[in-house]
């Protein structure tokens, strides 16, 4: 396309193993979406290495920005923001996608914008949903995040619950090790939990201290392990897919239950789904099941967008800017970024 | 024309500019340790922006493409990838050991015929090390550099060391070297890596036609990542990192 009288923003994101760079016209309209996944590398290493992570970003993130561009239409110069993700995430790999997007901010005089991660995945519901407005309730569900966070206004947020140790993924990750389904685990479980029953094993629901939106998921993993190993010890056979389908349903009801008491106390009638998780099948029928008994009204992002992109990048850079204006060239990126409004 | 020259390898990063002649024309060393990705464009707008210079006044970037922090490699290499990128400009990848050559001539106290030694601090009795005429840039444990050296310098000859090797293994050296060899180490302020070297390396390559596209010019780890070493050795999975999405 040429360009138009539309607003470009180009969004990059490298916080972990996914080089993504996308062209989003006004905040919305995905004009390119290019990814880079390692995921076949680290199938070898069983997770990702940020060292190599690093070293492959490096190499591929020049070329992932010509097709993306090249996609979308555009050249560089008809681009109008530079959003990238500055925090939080494994820093060698944060550092690539801020130093390329400086470098570039800096040779065309185009104004550039830090997005913190999850304001990124929040977003990517602006480009699956072109009519969706704050305020709502969001849910944020990945390797790395549990939160829960009131999205008052665009780039307004209010954190109101998260993990206290592992992420929902991360714990999937492991149980998946330990049941020996390959990595990644959330596909993998959410795939044999298809199979198996959850009522067939029961797992703690670790509920925390009355009216608490935080998280605790660290004792599931050793719950599957005392269970897998006192079967073992007993010479019981186990089906793996029911340990998957009860641990995944522990899980699930945990995230479910709060993040609906959340929507409902504050009064929200929109719940926003984000996060690679977000694309787990089970969670999404629990969910729709009960936004539909309280007359809630339910947003997710369609597959792609669900795992990083740097769509999502964008559309959360394009909001921040027109809220806060840009940052300046010595802008730097943060392995532990807090997010807040 | 200009020739940009960025340099992180070391602990403080650093950019300059030199013209086509070799004349240095700016020169920024960041002040603070390991803040590369912070303080790298904004010496080089400074730069530019003192003379009122852009990107079409650019001839090509030469980079440090390593040895040294690997972190630090990669956000000068990723900047200068970049900036070809947007200004369609050549790249010249520079040695950040090989480069210290260009310190004679210019640097006071640094005699012709003083043999230049470099080790940059690989850890645990490493460096990644270059003597001129004697050992070419490389791996190598820091008793073999000075084997080499104690065995092939003859007298007359001064032994130059640069590098943090030197703040790392001072001791070593001098245990080693004793009275055998004449040699001195860099005073702290000239010591370490610096783009003023790699603009000249990069102006050198720049004549000679040795220039590279950006999506060619990648780093010289000189090492595996520890986890590759690991996964040829039959050592994995590790597997300590989720995917965090
Ligand atoms: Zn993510």
């Amino acid at each position: 396309m040429m360009k138009d009288n539309s607003f470009l923003t180009l969004g990059i994101e490298t916080s972990c193993d996914e080089t993504a760079i996308s062209v989003v016209a006004d905040g919305r309209r995905m004009l390119s979406n290019v990814i880079a996944s390692q995921i076949d590398i680290f199938k070898n290493y069983g997770g990702v290495v940020p060292e190599i992570a690093s070293r492959h970003h490096l190499e591929n993130i020049n070329s992932v920005l010509e097709r993306s561009l090249e996609d979308a239409g555009v050249t560089l110069d008809d681009i109008d923001l530079i959003g990238v993700t500055n925090g939080p995430g494994l820093v060698g790999a944060l550092l690539m996608g801020v130093s390329t997007a400086k470098a570039l901010s800096f040779a065309k005089g185009i104004p550039m914008v830090g997005v913190h991660h999850l304001s990124g995945h929040i977003s990517a519901n602006f480009i699956s949903h072109p009519e969706l407005e704050p305020p709502f309730m969001s849910l944020i569900v990945s390797g790395g995040h549990t939160e829960i966070v009131n999205v008052k206004d665009h780039s307004v947020i209010e954190v109101l619950g998260g993990t206290r140790d592992d992420a929902a993924g991360e714990c999937f990750d492991k149980v998946a090790r330990v049941l020996g389904l390959g990595y990644p685990g959330g596909p993998k479980i959410d795939r044999a939990a298809k199979e198996g029953d959850p009522d067939s094993i029961y797992f703690k629901r670790v509920m925390l201290e009355k009216g608490s939106y935080d998280f605790s998921f660290s004792g599931l993993k050793t719950a599957v392990l005392n269970y897998l190993n006192s079967q073992r010890q007993a010479g019981k056979e186990v089906r793996r897919e029911d340990v998957a389908a009860s641990f995944q349903q522990a899980v699930l009801d945990v995230i479910v239950r709060k993040t609906m008491d959340a929507c409902l106390e504050n009064h929200e009638d929109k719940i926003v789904m984000a996060g690679g998780v977000a694309a787990n099948s089970r969670l999404r029928a629990m969910m729709e099941e009960e936004c539909r008994k309280n007359g809630i009204k339910l947003y997710y992002p369609e597959p792609v967008l669900c795992t990083d992109n740097g769509a999502m990048i964008a559309c959360a850079a394009y909001y921040k800017y027109r809220r806060n204006g840009a940052d300046g060239l010595d802008l730097d990126c943060y392995p532990y970024l807090e997010f807040q409004a | 024309m200009y020739i940009l020259a960025i340099e992180t390898t070391g602990p403080n990063g650093s950019a300059a500019l030199i013209n086509e002649y070799g004349k240095p024309v700016s020169h920024r060393v960041s002040h603070e340790s390991m803040s590369h990705l912070k303080d790298l464009i904004p010496m080089i707008e400074d730069m530019t922006g003192e003379l009122k210079i852009g990107g079409e006044d650019i001839s090509a970037i030469s980079c440090s493409i390593g040895p040294g922090s690997f972190t630090g490699i990669r956000i000068g290499v990723s900047t200068a990838r970049a900036l070809a990128q947007a200004w369609g400009k050549p790249c010249v990848a520079a040695s950040s050991l090989t480069s210290f050559v260009h310190r004679r001539g210019r640097e006071e106290g640094l005699r012709d015929d003083d043999m230049i030694c470099v080790i940059l601090n690989a850890r645990r009795h490493q460096v990644y090390g270059f003597v001129e005429g004697l050992m070419k840039a490389g791996p190598y444990m820091i008793e073999d550099v000075l084997k080499v050296i104690m065995e092939n310098v003859t007298e007359g000859r001064r032994v130059v060391f640069y590098g943090d090797g030197v703040d790392a293994y001072e001791s070593i050296i001098r245990e080693t070297l004793g009275e055998t060899v004449d040699y001195v180490f860099a005073p702290k302020e000239s010591r370490y890596q610096d783009a003023a070297d790699i603009a000249l390396a990069g102006l050198e390559k720049f004549r000679a036609g040795d220039t590279v596209h950006y999506s060619e010019l990648l780093p010289d780890y000189m090492r595996e990542a520890e986890a590759e070493q690991k996964l040829k050795a039959g050592e994995l999975p590790i597997s300590r990192l989720p995917k965090q999405e």
